[in-house]
């Protein structure tokens, strides 16, 4: 498929709030080099002038922002990208209720989160899951949540496909874990995405769909004041590994990140972080 | 007197203890004379639906405040009022159920990872709560530089949060693009009107003010979202990663003392320094012109000013993270705790804010839990069967109903009231209980006046000092300015920590923290503050582990839903006052700016 971007001025990005804590989105507004302002302005070379529909940052409200969201379900604003942060709610364990709500339909029903991903996710060029709830599950499906909340490629299915992209069989969920993740790594996806949807870039991707070039360091779940200064004697051999940026380009501008700077690693980038690399976090007496 | 609902009295030593000790269920609210109250203004209110121009009005969601709230209110279009409202919270995973279910069993240290992914906006508050109450229960003290450690990095948070919502969140419905659509007979006044703060900001007009703060095109939002950044990089110089830090540990903070990172954190306070001085002055001259193009703008989003604050940044030569202790390091935190309920100061001691707090669900998407394992505190105050200590989480979703269950937020009362938390119940409390913990802020009186004086050293701008007068009460207004003033406040309060950080590291005090130990059985507290506002976590270990574990929000305080005495949360209180001044041509073109500006001065 050919895809429209490339002679487009302008992409919608149409983000969507699950289970989260909005906590990348605040990490995307934090992002300066560029900043997602840097897009909305078209100030980047040869990546199309976003149209950002955020209902953190949107001028309207109710109807009149819900009013974007059926537009694009319908065909009507195009092209967009879709991002979603936070986790997908299993809504069919919340009875008569509902977990994550957006919106209520014609006959008072709730409209969930999930019921927007089922129309939208069809119709994007491109569907990007920002953060580890996004990606697979992360935190609201951490053991106790009843929520049976999961990550946007398990629950549209790996052979899950949006529109865009250089080949025919379009591309599928792009995930950025991490939680949050950096917001310039997540700006730079998205750039990168952009440039790809415009056949400039192949869009590599490793295993678990991540941006490879951005997921290619791996470090350990650490516990605090361990690696620096670097702790001698502590035992790294039986760590699993972790596949994070951080430890190398810092959290922002090159500067904190995790254990580089004395804190903790609890590989929050990985999925089910919560269950299975929290325990190798803990504060340990001997450091 | 501290309580007036609830059963509690106070002994000559200040200790807190039942009125009645033999009552077989002291904390029965079912007596409670304002339930009948609640009652009646429920079928006056039906009676008055049945007026054709009395028209229920709904927005869903609420964007800009997290988006996820959805708003019904009565309006009577006649006379231009809400005359009901009820807020719903429509989001249960990410908010603090979610995290306190997942919690149970954990080791107690991973609640400081868990808690602080309650909200991605002020995950450095819950994790410092979170380390709190674990300290409380370990029994030790972190060492002074970790405690300036952690003040930096919240002040940073603080920063970004209250600048955030000055341009991104309320900020927009004050800009030409809102005013010139929902104001119009403003927008025409506000070019004609000169801005008195043009030496502090430069802008000549109001309406190049509003001009400035138009989303995206505006160069004073433009501004706001780098200055907020560096309160974002204050926070991740301490805190390793923000949102969620890295570096919070039970007993101090894991970052290397070295003086780059505080040099850092210092180039980004002188910067903030500059920009809050213009940034109070900014807000100073919008709210003014907004009360003086309608002086019924006083009168939006109006409170009778129930304010609650546990403080926040804490004294290194007094925090030892003991209960016992709480009353007298909490006073000397560099912002106070306090409560004051209409206007009365109740108390500025942390343990009667603590056995104060009832949690109801009776209007929640949560069941009831059935009474509890904790009958007082640490100090033998009664705690009452709401307490969060008392408390088991347990969702229960349910349709929408807005007269049964609407919300998945729980309704927080504080001596059964409805409390407002937040920048503007901080500045408030400081000023009227004497502000004394800072050396650059004081608290002030000019004629009749109380206030607070904010002094700011000279930067590339001149030295100043910032006036801030206690409002007649809470409005929409008043507390977007307070906010710009916290920034101030808060800006000051790092200087002066970075200035005892150094001085530790010069002295080579640079322990960053110390061992501990979990207990096996004990319950605890941690007491902080986000920009958005009051922020406890209530524990409970058991057997080394977390037994329970009980998150409360300043968006649970505020946007909660009615409690089970009836009384509505804080924003439908505020909404229900809240005269409808939107200019629209046809009722067809209302869309509820005023509410919104209402539900947005709060910080959800
Ligand atoms: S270094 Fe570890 S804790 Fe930090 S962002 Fe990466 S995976 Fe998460």
């Amino acid at each position: 498929m050919q895809s429209e971007v490339s002679s487009l001025e302008a992409v919608y990005l149409i983000w969507l709030s699950g289970a989260g804590c909005d906590g990348c989105t605040m990490a995307m507004l934090g992002s300066s080099e560029p900043g997602i302002e840097d897009l909305i302005l078209g100030n980047v070379p040869d990546v199309p002038r976003v149209i950002l529909v955020h209902p953190d940052l949107a001028t309207e409200s109710g109807d009149a922002f819900l009013a974007n969201l059926e537009q694009a379900a319908d065909g009507r604003l195009s092209p967009f990208v879709l991002v979603l942060e936070g986790a997908i709610a299993d809504e069919s364990r919340a009875g008569q209720g509902s977990f994550s709500r957006l919106g209520t339909s014609a006959d008072g029903r709730p409209v969930t989160v999930a019921d927007w991903v089922n129309r939208l996710a069809p119709q994007a060029e491109a569907v990007i899951a920002i953060g580890s709830c996004a990606s697979w599950g992360g935190i609201p499906a951490a053991d106790g949540n009843p929520t049976g909340a999961k990550g946007l490629e398990d629950y549209l299915g790996r052979d899950f496909r949006s529109r865009g992209g250089f080949s025919s069989s379009g591309l599928p969920v792009v995930n950025v874990p991490g939680c949050a993740p950096t917001g310039e790594g997540f700006i730079e996806t998205l750039i990168y995405v952009f440039l790809h949807l415009a056949q400039l870039v192949p869009l590599d991707l490793d295993e678990e769909r991540r941006p490879r070039w951005l997921y290619n360091h791996e470090t350990y779940p650490l516990p605090p004041r361990v690696e620096y200064p670097p702790a001698v004697g502590f035992d790294l051999s039986n760590r699993p590994t972790v596949k994070c940026p951080v430890p190398v380009t810092g959290w922002l501008r090159n500067f904190g990140g995790c254990a580089r700077v004395g804190g903790s690693c609890i590989g929050c980038t990985e999925r089910d972080f919560a269950d299975s690399y929290l325990a190798l976090a803990r504060p340990d007496p001997a450091f | 007197m501290v309580f007036k609902n609830l059963p509690i009295k106070f002994d000559v030593y200040g200790r807190a203890h039942l009125r009645d000790e033999e009552a077989s269920d002291p904390f029965d609210y079912t007596p409670d004379p304002r339930i009948q109250r609640a009652l009646n203004r429920e079928r006056t209110l039906e009676k008055l639906s049945s007026n054709p121009n009395v028209r229920p009005f709904e927005i869903g969601p609420v964007t800009r405040t997290g988006g996820r709230f959805a708003l019904r209110t009565v309006i009577d279009f006649d006379q231009r009022r809400a005359l009901d409202a009820h807020v719903e919270c429509g989001q249960f995973a990410g908010q603090s159920g979610a995290c306190e279910m997942t919690l149970n069993g954990h080791e107690p240290s991973d609640a400081i990872h868990i808690s602080s992914r309650v909200c991605g906006s002020s995950s450095g508050a819950h994790a410092i709560a979170s380390a709190m109450a674990l300290e409380m229960a370990a029994g030790v003290t972190p060492p002074p530089l970790a405690v300036l450690a952690r003040n930096l990095g919240s002040c940073g948070e603080v920063i970004s949060e209250c600048v955030n919502h000055l341009f991104l969140l309320a900020g927009p419905d004050y800009s030409e693009g809102a005013v010139s659509r929902t104001n119009l007979s403003f927008w025409g006044k506000a070019q004609k009107t000169p801005a008195a703060g043009v030496n502090a900001h430069g802008l000549e007009t109001v309406a190049d003010i509003m001009r400035g703060m138009n989303p995206i095109s505006g160069h004073l939002y433009l501004e706001a979202l780098q200055m907020a950044r560096l309160g974002r990089e204050m926070a991740t110089l301490m805190f390793g990663k923000h949102p969620h830090p890295a570096t919070i540990v039970p007993g101090g903070i894991g970052i290397e003392a070295n003086r780059e990172v505080f040099n850092q954190v210092l180039g980004r306070v002188n910067a903030l320094l500059d920009y809050s001085k213009k940034l109070a002055v900014i807000w100073d001259d919008l709210v003014d012109f907004f009360y003086d193009a309608e002086p019924r703008y006083r009168r939006v989003g109006e409170l009778p000013g129930n304010l609650i604050s546990v403080g926040l940044w804490d004294d290194p030569e007094g925090y030892d993270a003991s209960y016992a202790n709480c009353n007298e390091w909490g006073m000397r935190r560099m912002s106070a705790p306090g409560v004051i309920i209409n206007g009365e100061i109740r108390t500025d001691r942390l343990s009667d804010i603590n056995i104060g707090i009832e949690e109801f669900v009776d209007h929640s998407y949560y069941g009831q839990w059935e009474g509890g394992q904790v009958p007082a505190d640490p100090l033998s105050g009664p705690v009452s069967p709401w307490h969060p200590w008392n408390k088991e989480t347990a969702p229960f979703p349910t349709p929408r109903d807005w007269k049964e269950r609407y919300s998945w937020n729980t309704a927080p009362r504080w001596d059964r009231e409805a409390m407002e938390t937040g920048p503007l119940a901080r500045l408030w409390i400081n000023a009227a209980g004497g502000a004394q913990n800072c050396e650059f802020i004081k608290s002030s009186r000019r004629s009749s006046q109380r206030g607070l004086e904010i002094f700011l050293p000279k930067g590339q701008r001149p030295a100043t000092t910032l006036q801030w007068s206690i409002p007649e009460r809470p409005n929409a207004l008043e507390r977007n300015r307070a906010r710009a003033y916290q920034v101030a406040y808060a800006v000051m309060v790092a200087y002066a920590d970075l200035l005892k950080a150094f001085d530790c590291i010069r002295q080579g005090e640079v322990t960053m923290s110390v061992r501990f130990l979990h207990p096996d059985r004990k319950i605890s507290v941690g007491f902080w503050e986000s920009g958005r506002g009051m922020t406890t976590h209530h524990l409970a270990i058991k057997n080394r582990v977390i037994g329970n574990y009980q998150v409360i929000t300043p968006s649970e305080w505020m946007g909660s839903p009615r409690d089970a005495i009836g009384l509505p949360g804080i924003y439908e209180a505020a909404m229900m006052n809240t005269p409808l001044l939107e200019e629209c041509a046809r009722a067809e073109d209302f869309i509820g700016v005023d509410l919104l500006r209402v539900a947005r001065s709060f910080d959800p």
